[in-house]
């Protein structure tokens, strides 16, 4: 070996800990002395850990890869969705059988899924339908494309919309209707009460959403539910034209009240984000003179807000009506489209009297 | 997993179990980061670099652990995209849940630091692929010499070892000859 490299050699060995410690006596002692070889060590050492990193983003990549969510969140909600009917068809099943193999038994299962059931809507008959068209809303960039977990309206799968479905199909109206009215007073048909609980088999999946819905039945809800809420967007929510043309994308965030009559007051919208269209944030200066674009997109997300239906009021634990806050995003993205959400972080609990 | 688990296997180098284990934060993290005017690439991105942080600071023997490794993570992701919104010098919308803020001196973060790493690993993207190969198996996974020797095809240790550390100066040598064009650049 060339004088150089065994020099190199000799550092390594330093730097992993191979020299006993005379060796490492003697070396310290010539680093003190030497700012060349001080400099070596100091390059040698960030090499390496360049070299460790290059290997570990290598190794993140591929896992990235390889997980569902880190390629495109729409396979992974699919996932969910099959998933979930997966969960739900098997309940449906074991409730068809006990049902048939004796009576008895019934009544004891239905006290067994009885927290099963108060989650569940039971009353639409169209489910399976219904999260079918929305994955195919999914793909077409016009559509409202919800996908963060946070979201409240994120994916069909969160809702066990599903189940309803199922479980109505073998009949067994003794258990939930009670429970239903209860919850949906305003709405015979509505497709269904807002879920109160996940079962445990979401739980286990994503712990992230349970805690959106820990407190589900205090916040004010949509008439309806979220899939209805949705729908809704679906409806009014639209690229104003003028932004579109001129490819500029902006995310409004609107904070408003819902008083105890489930009224929407209060709108106050901010657009906390304006850019072009590869994503570059607007300066002050752009901001200013695209005023009137500014003004488009606010526009058009409190249109939405104010043409909504009244809403469910908050309700604190007493179960009095109050008034509430919410807020909410609406995303324009040139590519995805018009998106509305909603961040847990966000949401707070009613004022008590 | 528990966290004592995830801290267990990245120390033993069974990386890529624990990067499947966190990786289920990463939804969070990137809503969070679109939410306050990130992108998908971005929020791609600094996941990555915050995992890598995550991975080395769990490595360094003298880590203790004072809060969740996934709030740990959360908070350095925070920390990571706050920095990148400042190099970007806009505004960022930082609604994240501020459960646990890590500051640069926490991290022990370097700025100058982690540019002089990037720039090394570009550096490491240009020397040959038996070189690359080489530093992967004998730093990263931790393999001996007479391992990659036979690995890689070498007549014998001593000429995988010579390799190795003319790759070594090879690499060195790259990087002094770019710095002193950066210095002039960067005025």
């Amino acid at each position: 070996m060339r004088p150089e490299l065994s020099q190199l050699e000799k550092i390594t060995q330093y730097l992993s800990g191979d020299l006993d410690a005379n060796q490492v006596k003697v070396f310290e002692q010539e680093l003190a002395n030497n700012k060349e070889l001080n400099d070596l060590v100091s390059q040698q050492k960030d090499l390496i850990q360049a070299a460790k990193r290059k290997a570990l983003r290598a190794e993140i990549e591929s896992v990235a890869a390889g997980v569902a969510g880190g390629g495109s969140s729409a396979s992974l909600f699919s996932g969910w969705v099959v998933l979930g009917g997966a969960i739900v068809v098997g309940l449906g099943i074991t409730l068809y059988l006990t049902l048939h193999d004796d009576n008895q038994e019934l009544k004891q299962s239905q006290l067994s899924f009885s927290e099963v059931e108060n989650t569940i809507p039971m009353d639409s008959l169209d489910n399976s339908d219904e999260a079918d068209s929305e994955n195919h809303m999914k793909n077409s960039p016009e559509e409202l494309v919800l996908e963060e977990p946070e979201t409240v309206f994120s994916s069909v799968a969160n809702y066990v919309e599903e189940s309803e479905g199922v479980t109505s199909k073998y009949d067994q109206p003794l258990i939930v209707s009670q429970e239903k009215k209860n919850h949906n007073p305003s709405s015979k048909n509505g497709s269904g009460v807002v879920i109160k609980e996940k079962t445990k088999a979401d739980r286990d999946k994503n712990e992230s959403i349970v805690e959106v819905y820990e407190n589900n039945a205090m916040r004010a809800t949509y008439p309806g539910g979220n899939l209805e809420m949705k729908r809704f967007m679906v409806k009014n929510l639209r690229y104003p034209k003028s932004a579109f043309d001129k490819g500029i994308q902006a995310v409004a965030q609107c904070d408003f009240q819902i008083t105890a009559d489930g009224i929407i007051q209060n709108i106050n919208p901010e657009l906390i984000k304006m850019s072009e269209a590869d994503g570059m944030p607007f300066n002050d200066m752009r901001i200013l003179f695209n005023k009137k674009l500014a003004d488009a997109f606010i526009g058009n997300a409190t249109h939405v807000l104010r043409t909504m239906p009244l809403w469910k009021p908050a309700k604190n634990s007493a179960g009095t009506p109050v008034m509430s806050t919410q807020r909410i995003y609406f995303k324009y993205d040139l590519i995805r489209g018009c998106l509305a959400y909603q961040l847990s972080d966000d949401f707070e609990l009613p004022i008590s009297e | 997993m528990k966290d004592q688990e995830i801290i267990h296997i990245i120390r033993k180098g069974k990386t890529d179990k624990a990067i499947k284990v966190l990786y289920k934060e990463y939804p969070k993290v990137r809503a969070n980061i679109l939410s306050s005017g990130g992108d998908e690439k971005i929020a791609r991105q600094i996941f990555h670099d915050s995992l890598i942080l995550l991975i080395e600071k769990v490595s360094e023997p003298s880590f203790k652990l004072t809060s969740k490794v996934s709030t740990y993570l959360y908070g350095i992701n925070r920390f990571m995209w706050k920095n990148e919104a400042r190099r970007r010098q806009k505004d960022p919308e930082l609604e994240w849940k501020d459960n646990l803020i890590l500051t640069a001196d926490d991290l022990g973060y370097d700025k100058e630091k982690e540019e002089q790493l990037t720039q090394l690993e570009t550096i490491l993207d240009s020397i040959s692929e038996r070189c690359r190969k080489i530093f992967e198996l004998f730093y990263f996974r931790k393999k001996s010499m007479k391992t990659i020797a036979e690995q890689l095809e070498f007549s014998s240790v001593n000429s995988a070892k010579t390799q190795k550390y003319k790759c070594m100066e090879k690499a060195i040598q790259m990087a002094a000859d770019l710095k002193p064009t950066n210095s002039i650049q960067q005025p």
